[in-house]
């Protein structure tokens, strides 16, 4: 695949995946940054 | 019955059940911190939903749609830009904001700040004064934007569709409060997730999926389907900051920490952070996959920000049609009903009640809140209805007065120990002034959106005054309130 072309699909479907998958984590290991 | 009739009993089912939520929620409100907070009594649902669609204006439904469509795939660097301020807003800002307000028995915004650096008077009045010149032109933008999409739905005059559409807003928000308005935000954040999951899905479907569409916008111009937009050094640096800079507004804008600070409880609080984040990526993915697969569909459109209700209105059955345009309805008016308690509460709790030691007891509060309400959506109904134009342009750096006023001092007072009053009037006052000048001398469209300069220089200006207060004073840093 063309990097150019890699990185579109990174941008447009990896990123909001990265944002999904940060947000269940953070969930599930209850690590809110409150003390 | 003819597909116009059918989607505007749409919009009017959807207006009773608004009005009906306001009903319900006026008979839970007797208190001040009902009316100002809900009691602090919001569940996660609630908090989360209600606070991303206040947030959220028609800027997502039409706005970001008309850039996707325009600008290509560059031009989504606008949704990680958000989520990063979801980010902050819900990890850094909701769980202390919520702790300590409860424990200062704060109601505000102003409240909050100015009573955690020793009921600071200069703290209170300039931060009502920052809310009401940026709020108060937005209301009556936002309000103009009920009318224009009333008269686009339902067909009625424009002034007719401002009384209608802000007569609705104003009823709710007197009845019921900040219930009613979380309640009804609540409603409307669930149709805009509904409408910008379905909307795209339906539409890259029509454009043949999502490897057809960007074969077919690089048929159109390579530049489309490149992150970069095809920008090079200082341009690429200016369109990506530019956009990612939107998030930095988040942690600033009052009407949506509120709600952080009406949460029940830490634990909701939690459940806030993922319901938030998968609602912000649905819609502000939805919004960009949609412009981009409506490029292909409509090509020729000659205001790409209308591409949302006309697909709605040209492909789908009248009921889901109305649905889909009450989307748009419910984007404007969730951010209206938001803006103009605040507004109000600036005005009556901060300003009349903290401010001048007037309308001390519940009920006279109470009363001053609702008195507010109406005078302040009033006057906006009317600048609305007359567009009276000075009014329009606060709005040019409403988002970014407010991020950069506020955004740098709430965080700094949450996390460090280094706020003191002068610094937090100096942080307010420099970003909000910051913010004016770099926009008026046009440096915004030469260089850099305003709100990043302006949050930096606000963040310095908060530290830099603390500082050499402390010093002035032989202090240390001040004590977190526990």
């Amino acid at each position: 695949m063309e990097r150019a072309t890699l990185a579109t699909h990174l941008f447009l479907v990896a990123l909001p995946a990265l944002f999904l998958a940060g947000a269940l984590l953070a969930y599930w290991k209850g690590r809110t940054r409150e003390p | 019955m003819s597909p116009d009739a059918v989607i505007a009993g749409v919009v009017v089912l959807y207006m009773a059940l608004l009005l009906a939520i306001g009903w319900a929620a006026a008979r839970l409100t007797r208190s001040p911190e009902d009316f100002f907070l809900a009691g602090r009594s919001l569940g996660s649902w609630v908090t989360a939903i209600s606070s991303t669609a206040s947030s959220e204006s028609g800027w997502v439904v039409l706005g970001a749609v008309g850039m996707a469509y325009a600008g290509g795939v560059s031009a989504l660097w606008y949704a990680p830009g958000c989520l990063c301020g979801y980010v902050v807003n819900l990890y850094l800002v909701a769980p202390r904001l919520r702790r300590e307000a409860a424990a200062q028995g704060a109601l505000t915004l102003p409240d909050f700040l100015a009573d955690r650096l020793g009921g600071s008077l200069a703290v209170r009045l300039l931060s009502v004064a920052v809310i009401f010149l940026c709020l108060g032109g937005y209301v009556a933008a936002q309000l103009t934007a009920t009318g224009k999409a009333m008269e686009a739905i339902l067909g009625m005059p424009y002034g007719q569709g401002v009384v209608l559409g802000g007569g609705v807003i104003l009823l709710y928000t007197l009845l019921g409060g900040f219930r009613a308005v979380s309640w009804t935000d609540f409603v409307q954040g669930l149709i805009m997730v509904a409408a910008l999951t379905a909307m795209p899905l339906l539409a890259l479907g029509a454009a043949g999926g999502y490897g057809a569409v960007l074969a077919g916008l690089e048929r159109l111009d390579p530049a489309l389907v490149s992150a970069a937009g095809g920008k090079t050094g200082f341009a690429l640096f200016g369109l990506v900051t530019g956009l990612l800079g939107i998030g930095l507004g988040y942690p600033g804008q009052p009407h949506v920490l509120t709600r952080y600070m009406a949460a029940s409880s830490g634990e909701k609080i939690r459940q806030t952070q993922l319901i938030a984040m998968v609602w912000g990526v649905l819609v502000f993915y939805g919004a960009g996959y949609l412009g981009l697969a409506g490029r292909l569909l409509r090509p020729r459109l000659s205001d790409p920000e209308q591409l949302f209700p006309l697909l709605a209105k040209e492909s789908l059955h009248p009921l889901l049609a109305g649905v889909m345009l009450a989307a748009i309805l419910s984007a404007i008016m969730s951010t209206v009903s938001s803006q103009l308690l605040v507004a109000a509460s600036a005005v009556s709790r901060d300003l009349l009640e903290r401010g001048f030691g007037m309308a001390r007891s519940d009920r006279a509060s109470l009363l001053a809140g609702r008195a507010a309400v109406v005078v302040l959506g009033l006057l906006a109904m009317w600048v609305a209805v007359g567009q009276v134009r000075v009014v329009f342009w606060f709005v040019l750096f409403a988002w970014s007065g407010l991020g950069a006023a506020f955004g740098p001092v709430v965080l700094l007072s949450l996390w460090t120990r280094r706020v003191t009053p002068w610094g937090a009037a100096a942080g307010i006052a420099t970003g909000f002034l910051a913010t004016v000048l770099w926009k008026a001398a046009g440096l915004s469209d030469r260089y850099i959106y305003e709100l990043v300069p302006a949050f930096l220089l606000a963040g310095a200006a908060v530290l830099l005054a603390g500082a050499l207060e402390r010093r002035l004073r032989g202090q240390g840093p001040a004590p977190v309130v526990p």
